[in-house]
């Protein structure tokens, strides 16, 4: 081997081990950003489709109580919006039908809410007005 | 509940034969961008940009407001009876659309809230026959709704336009229907049925729906609204550029390809556009001998007998 290699290939060698490190360090501190990240977009969409549950169950069980004839469909309404939720895979990020599930969940919801004359939290003046036709 | 006024303005010249009998002003507190007649013609629903759709029921002295139907979270931008009369659809620039039904006893319920679209939802319309839905929207596609075990689902998304789709319409016997868009192009679609003979893939039972026509050329503007006779089969258009446009299918040339010319087509079929240029009026139909081995298809017939239909000028065939 030629003497001077050492030093003619110095730069490279640093490059590389340089590009390792950055590397490794980049790699984790991406990891931890991720988990953050993907933690705080699991809780958002777990608590929102908790408290449909939550208010599925609890319209559920006031249901019943009642005698009234004309609940029968508001139950199946139920019932529906509660089977949706409990089929929903909420521990895979990966299912390839999460966004399209997650909207007819949503859907359901204010079927529900409408049928029960509930208004849903969303308002006309919170958001900034449109005149597009 | 709401009422009606008597008109405030003076009346319709004599000879107008038009008489204004009623101002519905307190139902909506914005812009109402569209009304609609139910079947029967007793009812008239009124879609507001206060995000309310109103039921007005006519009276012998006017007409009552007889049901609010809320839940979209802003703008309603279009509002439909379908032709039983039991159902109803609205869209709204919350991206969804919703059925409603009506009972006997004039109660109006949600059935489903559709949330396939992915941006504004700008029209919806019935099938002439069927329970099924169409729904345009700026995300650029006309979907398909339909009933399926108690619950309402998108049974085709029609993707094709290069932007917001404006408006659609159904043919007569609901087999086609047409959608205007910002892209300036009129597009044509067919409906096949699953096992059909000219070999279109079908996905489990339901129908596919292919583009057979892109009309492209003819507006220079946006597209606004399209309707098509039920009685002649003419279709007309609205447009930006200031101008109606009629638009008619001819006897034997037509848009549907496949029945006629083109045999051997591979089963995906090619998107048919037809270009309207300048060189359309000196095209001549009469083509020299063709040195191409397969023999050409040619559209300037086609094109002639469409631009006939627009522009009133004389071909030389």
């Amino acid at each position: 081997t030629d003497m001077f290699d050492g030093i003619v290939l110095a730069e490279e060698r640093f490059h590389g081990e340089g590009y390792q490190e950055g590397f490794a360090e980049g790699s984790h501190a991406g990891i931890a950003e991720g988990r953050r990240c993907g933690s705080l977009h699991g809780a958002r969409m777990g608590s929102e489709i908790g408290s449909y549950l939550g208010f599925a169950l609890t319209w559920h069980c006031l249901l019943q109580k009642s005698t009234d004839e004309k609940n029968s469909k508001k139950i199946k309404a139920l019932d529906s919006l509660i089977g949706m939720i409990q089929k929903f895979p909420y521990e895979d990020p990966t299912y390839d039908k999460l966004q399209e599930d997650l909207e007819k969940i949503r859907g359901k919801f204010k079927q529900v809410c409408s049928m029960l004359n509930i208004q849903s939290d969303f308002r006309i003046g919170t958001e900034r007005s449109s005149l597009t036709f | 509940g709401c009422g009606s006024s008597p008109p405030s303005s003076p009346p319709c010249p004599a000879g107008s034969g038009w008489t204004c009998r009623a101002v519905l002003g307190d139902g909506h507190q914005r812009t109402v961008r569209r009304v609609a007649w139910s079947p029967c013609g007793s009812y008239l629903a009124s879609a507001s940009f206060d995000g309310t759709t109103c039921i007005w029921k006519r009276q012998e002295d006017g007409f009552e407001c007889v049901a609010t139907l809320e839940g979209h979270e802003n703008e309603v931008k279009s509002v439909a009876w379908a032709p039983s009369g039991t159902l109803l659809a609205t869209c709204s620039r919350d991206k969804s659309v919703w059925v409603w039904e009506v009972d006997e006893e004039e109660e109006y319920e949600c059935v489903s809230v559709l949330n396939a679209h992915t941006q504004d939802v700008k029209h919806v319309v019935w099938h002439p026959s069927q329970e099924l839905l169409a729904s345009a929207s700026y995300d650029d596609t006309v979907r398909l709704y339909r009933e399926e075990e108690d619950d309402w689902v998108c049974c085709a998304t029609l993707e094709g336009h290069e932007s917001t789709v404006w408006a659609v319409a159904f043919e007569k016997g609901g087999e086609r229907l047409a959608s205007v868009s910002d892209d300036r192009t009129l597009r044509v679609w067919r409906r096949f049925e699953p096992g059909n003979q000219e070999g279109v893939a079908c996905s489990g039972t339901d129908p596919t729906w292919k583009c057979v026509c892109t009309l492209s050329g003819y507006h220079s503007r946006t597209i606004y609204d399209v309707s098509w006779c039920h009685l002649t089969g003419a279709v007309a258009t609205a447009c930006g550029d200031d101008a109606i446009r009629v638009f008619e299918e001819s006897v034997g040339a037509g848009w549907a390809f496949p029945r006629r010319n083109f045999h051997n087509i591979p089963s995906n079929l090619s998107n048919l556009t037809l270009h309207c240029s300048a060189s359309v009026l000196r095209t001549s139909v009469e083509a020299e001998p063709s040195l191409r081995k397969r023999p050409r298809v040619s559209f300037s017939r086609h094109m002639s007998l469409m631009a006939l239909a627009v522009f009133p000028v004389s071909f030389l065939e």
